[in-house]
């Protein structure tokens, strides 16, 4: 391995917070733990930050008001190839959150993922959400108070191109 | 003989950067300058698994130029990443040369990629020969590939240098001087690199062979935690046109002089704003 080559790689870890072998280089280790790779770092969470805001309209929206937007902006940079394209960034972080522990976010991150898809894909999206989906969008919209999950119901949401209006929205109790 | 050489040399023309955001921004400041400068990865949107341009936004520059020039400015070739540049870019700089001509392009001397994987940064790099080698070989493909100037561009360093062979300005020298490429200096990134790294300004002047300089590039930027960081969000400070005019005065092959301002930054900037700093920097730079 070149010294260029350990260097980036080296550098690349610490900035994604990742176990690097800094005895492999004085300057990796010089710079691991120091101010300005902090300051590297934080610039470029900064920047994702700004940047999913800007296309996860929803999503940041809700993770903001559960207090967990930085940290899972930063667990995503840090886990993931983040791409320097905000489309791209912002599908890979919805992703990321499809499956995420919170039922509701998982249920706004997908359906902002099928809302950037909508126009792209003939396939259909079906999201399950355990609260009234319209006033929990309204209510993210207007940074109004979310809508209580309902004990003993859901709503399962279909977009796609073939559906009049392309977003289909019903009630069920569970069995 | 200093005088009369200065006496001689033409005024630069200004430019200023078109990111793709309001083309009512774009209509004001047409009149005002004489050339855009365009990042290909600004005006790109990621469709799938590949990024094209936006053709909206190549119609929207086709109403503007002409009159005006274009210049086109990467930031995500990494021309040092040790695996390789980003063919990704290449692909929208080869649409952008396709669509319309280009004076030049330009790119910065660092790396946003390793291993595939973007940082989320720009890094300087280490100025040592292994790198040289690798700038050199690099600058010569795009050369060959594009026909016009390549210019390439000092970032700031937020890092401490790694060991070096080379002080900043050798380093500029040896790849022009390898090369035959061109140099973008920024006013405001030295002025970075002297508050975060102790850059003696006058000595790298005097050490830099400004022969190769073709444009210049000037913007504000913000201070955080103690940095002074290169995010374009503010109008040029007075120490920074000064050292400004100091580069044209001494650069004898300068063509054009840059305001940097991001997309991100144009409401805080305001409209009213962009295009006061744009006439206080022609005034400038014409007298």
């Amino acid at each position: 391995m070149t010294t260029l080559e350990t260097q980036q790689r080296g550098l690349l870890a610490i900035i994604k917070n990742r176990p690097v072998d800094t005895k492999a280089d004085a300057w990796l280790e010089r710079i691991a733990g120091s101010r300005q790779a902090a300051m590297v770092s934080e610039i470029a969470l900064w920047w994702r930050r700004f940047q999913i805001e800007s296309q996860c309209r929803y999503t940041s929206r809700l993770l903001k008001r559960l207090g967990i937007y930085q940290l899972e902006v930063q667990k995503y940079f840090e886990s993931a190839a983040a791409s320097p394209y905000i489309e791209k960034l912002a599908t890979g972080f919805l992703r990321s959150l499809t499956s995420h522990a919170e039922p509701l976010v998982a249920s706004v991150a997908k359906f902002e993922l099928a809302c950037l898809a909508v126009n792209e894909s003939v396939k259909r999206s079906r999201i399950v959400w355990d609260r009234n989906p319209e006033t929990t969008i309204r209510a993210l919209e207007q940074l109004t108070d979310l809508p209580p999950a309902e004990i003993g119901h859901f709503y399962s949401m279909e977009l796609g191109l073939d559906i009049p209006g392309r977003v289909a929205c019903s009630r069920f109790s569970h069995p | 003989m200093v005088s009369l050489n200065l006496a001689a040399k033409a005024r630069p023309a200004l430019a200023t950067t078109y990111e793709g955001v309001g083309l009512d921004l774009l209509h004001r400041i047409t009149p005002l300058v004489d050339y855009l400068e365009i990042p290909p990865d600004s005006i790109a949107r990621a469709d799938g698994t590949t990024e094209n341009l936006r053709p909206e936004l190549l119609e929207a520059i086709a109403c503007v130029a002409p009159p005006l020039k274009l210049i086109a400015h990467g930031v995500g070739l990494s021309i040092g990443s040790f695996d390789g540049w980003n063919e990704n870019y290449l692909r929208l700089l080869d649409q952008l040369f396709h669509r319309f001509p280009l004076e030049w392009h330009s790119e910065h001397l660092a790396y946003t990629t390793v291993a595939g994987e973007n940082l989320g940064a720009m890094i300087a790099m280490p100025r040592t020969e292994e790198t040289l080698d690798l700038i050199c070989h690099r600058v010569q493909r795009l050369q060959a590939r594009y026909g016009v100037p390549f210019l390439l561009e000092h970032v700031i360093h937020l890092l401490p240098d790694p060991h070096c062979h080379y002080t900043n300005a050798a380093f500029l020298n040896a790849i022009t001087a390898q090369t035959g490429c061109g140099l973008i200096l920024d006013a405001y990134n030295l002025e970075c690199d002297r508050h975060n790294q102790g850059l003696d300004i006058p000595a790298f002047l005097d050490e830099l062979n400004l022969e190769p300089v073709r444009e210049l590039h000037i913007a504000g930027g913000t201070m955080h935690n103690g940095f002074q960081l290169d995010i374009h969000s503010r109008p040029t400070a007075e120490s920074t046109l000064a050292l400004a005019l100091d580069i044209i005065a001494r650069s004898p092959n300068l063509r054009v002089v840059t305001y940097e301002f991001l997309k991100e930054a144009i409401p805080a900037l305001g409209h009213d704003g962009i295009c006061g700093e744009l006439a206080r920097i022609r005034k400038a730079i014409s007298q």
